[in-house]
């Protein structure tokens, strides 16, 4: 039996708003990018309530939740695992790395090297691990928020474009507002709200929500749209990579989520234009010239959408 | 917190796998089938290798099931030699049920996720099936030793299982201390005697509660047989149940069949029963062999009954396996146990004299007219009343017919007086009788009028049970007279009244009843039907299934191959070509109200830009809550495969309005 989609996701962002006040459109491009299948860079400064989300959503699916704390000193095999040696039955064994979860926290993940970083590749796009030549599955659904804090640049590692391209929405939270804030403020007075968050849905839940996504309607039309968006990026001058088709990819399957989300069976010009920006925008690479010129990749994706023109 | 939980293939905890090995021993040691349980423990170990799994759509499970199970079925029910006629509860049927049970949980450890819970529960208590039926047949050399160890595995299982997730197999060698350990294993032990020991010394009782079981399904073995000395009294003495006594193929419904003749009777008794007299019995192998009529199949589906029932007019019987029969003139008998086929030819005219319709000799004629000492005067009076003005033996003879039937009422209670039943019978009107007091009474009569005459009890066949085919249960069972005349040989009188007869006052069949003969006769007919094959022939049958489930199971993948590219295939519903003018229309209509929609913009954009008044636009006077309208209907049909019917009607009411 399927599960109903709109209560499910009723039920989730419930949840997640209980705990992360005043930011419904965030949490709501983090679901459609959980339901997408696809994995999230929350961008922010730090105290936003980065973590919180990530945990909470973690928490509402009554999956297994695991946290890495990127630091720079850490080795690749301290995310994916490692076999070692048992002496007491006289052989190796895998131990598994905190990426066999449903839900991975990558804290901070600009504060670690570039290699360690690439661990997480295959984990991304594949779903699974391969240590010593074995290939091991990760379990489902699977999903990887990552945060960053973009404002400090002292002793960290920009995140390579292959790493950026693999997740499929970057989220911004932003401060709250003067109201929440003070809602939040007695909010976590006597206990943290997170401490009574409890599990609405299921992992085969979530899978069989994945699956529904897949089933909403894409009009030839509004695929051409997102596939003559993309070409404008990669024929603009200004920006030194433009989108992969993974980058499409992800814009069509986030609009199909965005599009169940919002109770239709079919995706309009309206779910991708909305996702363009938090899809598109963090995996292009600027043109040193435009760079500097004061130009960011969200104002480029914003004049796109501007000059293509609109399904009708 | 918990582990993540790592997909891996279903391996039956090793200790439940060990149980089964052992309870297919156990199975192979008292039934036999060492090639087939050899192989399904070979293929439990193999799963252990083999990483690949059945799917988990019951699909595929079932193709193979199918096949194993196919297989399993012939290689059990085949065997020609196997005593038949047990029906369901047949020792071969019982241990097939052994072998599906170990071909099923052979099964279960092949499939990606095993039915009934974790660790196996399913396969566990499949086990505990396969060794119980292995103990049915007590034969206990070996199945003692083996059911220690199939606790004590079976208990390591459930252990196992209960501790869930994996690593069972290093369980078995993380046992606890050796004392506890020790303990267990000879708990397990005392167990496993126990449990075979109990089962040998309640053998009786399960063999006694099978033959119970048995008895009420069948009917009474030795009670409900006909009465060599039949005697009249309130109700029948042929017990009335629906067992079911013969199958017919080939009759017609209305048959009487012939089983004993009684010549003498004596104060409310006949017999004794022609057959018992020492005389005159003489075996043969077939009556008539060369016999030329319709052929009519007739098995005898109960023991206890050794009498083969044949029409009277029966041209010739053809005992179905050589087998001697006992033969008098009156009477057939045969030794062979149920079920028991035999053949008999039927004359084409009803009053054909068979070989049952031997001449009487002068004996036989004299005890045919002797006139019972308890008959008075009044009984031969109302013979004088009943065939007065009928010159034929015939006439006469269906003038007494004719008047017991009319005259009297039937019941299946009767009441008899203190003298003699028959006597008060005939001279009372207003008494009712059950068959025995028409046959008797009509038996009397023709011999008070000088027609040598026979009481004779056997079965009238009414029941229809398929096309051409007919079964007779044992509430059909019947008596009649037959009469001797000259020149025409002899004849069936039955004198019951229509609303006697067997058809009218049979029982209804049960529904459980029906439902359990159906499928005592299917696993007859399945075993039969083995049976008639030979192994070539059913090494071709079993080659065909392996094809058809191949080729099924290879049609599936292609279909859905094909559904998975068709699914792939991104749905490029072209919205209809009807939309593009429409599109033109509204841009237009927008431009000519004053608003023109960027080609960069959607017209929800462009409408809720328009909703919020800016200070230095002029005014619009567009009607913003009926554009919206427009613009959702449009979407709706556009983007959702909708079609632009009242799109056009919208379009027009904005056109008109503007």
């Amino acid at each position: 039996m399927s599960v109903d989609f709109a209560a499910a996701v009723k039920k989730i962002e419930e949840n997640l708003g209980r705990v992360i006040r005043g930011k419904a459109e965030g949490i709501r491009l983090l679901m459609i990018s959980f339901l997408a299948g696809g994995h999230t860079l929350l961008e922010d400064v730090p105290g936003t309530g980065k973590t919180t989300l990530a945990k909470s959503l973690a928490r509402s699916i009554d999956g297994v939740f695991r946290r890495v704390q990127f630091t720079p000193d850490l080795l690749p095999a301290d995310i994916t695992g490692s076999t070692f040696y048992n002496p007491k039955e006289g052989q190796f064994e895998f131990r598994e790395g905190p990426v066999f979860a449903n839900v991975v926290l990558a804290d901070e993940i600009n504060r670690t090297s570039p290699r360690t970083q690439s661990a997480l590749l295959e984990v991304m796009s594949e779903k699974q691990v391969s240590v010593e030549g074995r290939r091991r599955d990760l379990p489902k659904p699977f999903f990887v928020i990552a945060t960053q804090n973009p404002s400090d640049f002292h002793g960290t590692y920009p995140l390579p474009e292959a790493q950026l391209d693999r997740f499929t929405a970057c989220v911004t939270l932003g401060y709250p507002d003067a109201a929440h804030e003070l809602e939040i403020l007695f909010s976590q007075n006597a206990a943290h709200p997170f401490d009574a968050l409890a599990p609405v849905l299921g992992c085969q839940d979530v899978i069989d929500l994945q699956e529904q996504v897949k089933a909403v309607r894409f009009d030839k039309a509004v695929a051409e749209y997102v596939v003559k968006i993309v070409e404008a990026t990669r024929a603009d001058g200004r920006l030194r990579l433009g989108l992969s088709p993974r980058g499409s990819l992800a814009l069509f399957r986030t609009a199909q989520a965005r599009a169940r989300i919002e109770g239709r069976e079919f995706v309009i010009p309206e779910d991708v234009r909305a996702l363009a920006v938090p899809v598109l925008a963090h995996r292009m690479v600027l043109d040193t010239k435009a760079k500097y010129g004061g130009l960011s990749p969200k104002k480029i994706v914003e004049e796109i959408l501007e000059k293509v023109p609109v399904p009708r | 917190m918990p582990s993540a939980p790592a997909p891996r293939v279903f391996k039956l905890p090793l200790p439940a796998a060990l149980a089964s090995i052992i309870a297919f021993t156990a199975l192979s040691v008292t039934g036999g089938g060492y090639v087939m349980l050899g192989i399904l423990a070979l293929a439990i170990h193999l799963s252990y290798a083999v990483p690949y799994r059945l799917g988990d759509d019951s699909w595929s499970g079932w193709m193979v099931r199918l096949l194993v199970f196919g297989v399993v079925v012939m290689a059990n029910v085949a065997e020609p030699a196997r005593e038949r006629g047990h029906g369901f509860y047949d020792p071969a049927y019982i241990h097939a049920f052994g072998q599906l049970c170990a071909a099923e949980l052979t099964i279960q450890c092949w499939r990606a996720r095993p039915s009934g819970g974790p660790g196996g529960v399913m396969a566990l208590l499949l086990s505990g099936l396969v060794l119980l039926t292995a103990c049915n047949t007590f034969e206990y050399r070996y199945i003692r030793w083996l059911a220690g160890p199939y606790v004590f595995f079976a208990v390591l299982a459930i252990r196992a299982g209960a501790a869930r997730a994996g690593a069972s197999e290093r369980r078995l060698a993380r046992m606890p201390g050796a004392w506890l350990g020790t303990a267990v294993v000879l708990a397990s032990i005392a167990a496993g005697f126990g449990m075979v020991y109990s089962l040998r010394a309640y053998r009786g009782d399960i063999y006694r509660l099978v033959r119970q079981l048995d008895d009420t399904i069948r009917g009474q073995r030795q009670s409900s047989g006909f009465n060599d000395r039949p005697s009249l009294g309130g109700r029948s003495s042929i017990v009335r149940s629906l067992a079911r006594v013969l199958r017919l193929q080939g009759a017609r419904p209305g048959t009487h069949l012939h089983g004993l003749a009684f010549e003498t009777y004596e104060h409310g008794r006949w017999g004794p029963a022609v057959d018992l007299r020492p005389a005159g019995t003489r075996p043969v192998t077939d009556l008539n062999p060369g016999a030329q009529g319709t052929r009519c199949r007739i098995t005898r589906l109960l023991d206890g009954y050794n009498y083969l029932f044949v029409p009277l007019n029966a041209v010739g019987v053809l005992p179905e396996r050589v087998q001697e029969v006992e033969w008098d003139p009156t009477f057939l008998r045969v030794s062979a146990p149920a079920p028991y086929t035999y053949e008999v030819v039927l004359p084409e005219t009803p009053d054909f004299q068979g070989p049952l319709c031997v001449a009487p000799d002068h004996a036989a004629l004299e005890r045919c007219l002797t006139v019972p000492s308890s008959m008075d005067h009044g009984v031969r009076e109302r013979a004088a009343e009943v065939t007065r003005g009928q010159t034929t033996a015939l006439d006469k003879v269906r003038a007494i017919e004719a008047y017991l039937r009319s005259a009297h009422t039937y019941s299946l209670e009767a009441r008899p007086g203190p003298g003699d039943p028959v006597r008060d019978f005939i001279l009372h009107e207003d008494r009712a009788g059950h068959c025995e007091y028409f046959a008797a009474a009509a038996t009397v009569l023709m011999r008070c009028a000088n027609v040598p005459s026979r009481y004779v009890v056997g079965y009238y066949a009414h029941e229809r049970h398929g096309p051409g085919e007919m079964i007779v249960r044992q509430q059909d069972a019947h008596a009649w007279a037959e009469a001797w005349i000259e020149g025409v040989g002899w004849v069936t009188v039955d004198a019951t009244p229509s609303d006697g007869m067997p058809d009218q006052t049979a029982d209804a069949l049960p529904l459980w009843r029906r439902a359990w003969e159906w499928m005592n006769d299917t696993a007859l007919a399945i075993g039969d039907w083995f049976a008639e094959r030979s192994f070539v022939q059913l090494g071709g049958i079993a080659a065909g299934i392996a094809a058809l489930a191949i080729s099924l199971l290879w049609l599936r993948e292609l279909f859905a191959r094909r559904r998975k590219r068709r699914a792939e295939r991104p749905d490029y519903a072209h919205g209809p070509e009807a939309f593009a003018p429409l599109a033109e229309r509204f841009n237009a209509w927008l431009a000519k109200a004053g608003a023109p929609c960027p080609a960069g913009r959607t017209w929800r954009e462009h409408l809720a830009e328009l909703a919020v008044p800016k200070s230095d636009a002029p005014r619009r006077a567009l009607d913003l809550a009926r554009v919206e309208a427009f613009v959702a209907e449009y979407t709706r049909a556009r983007f959702g495969g909708g079609t632009p019917e009242r799109l056009e009607e919208l379009l027009r009411g904005l056109e008109r309005g503007a």
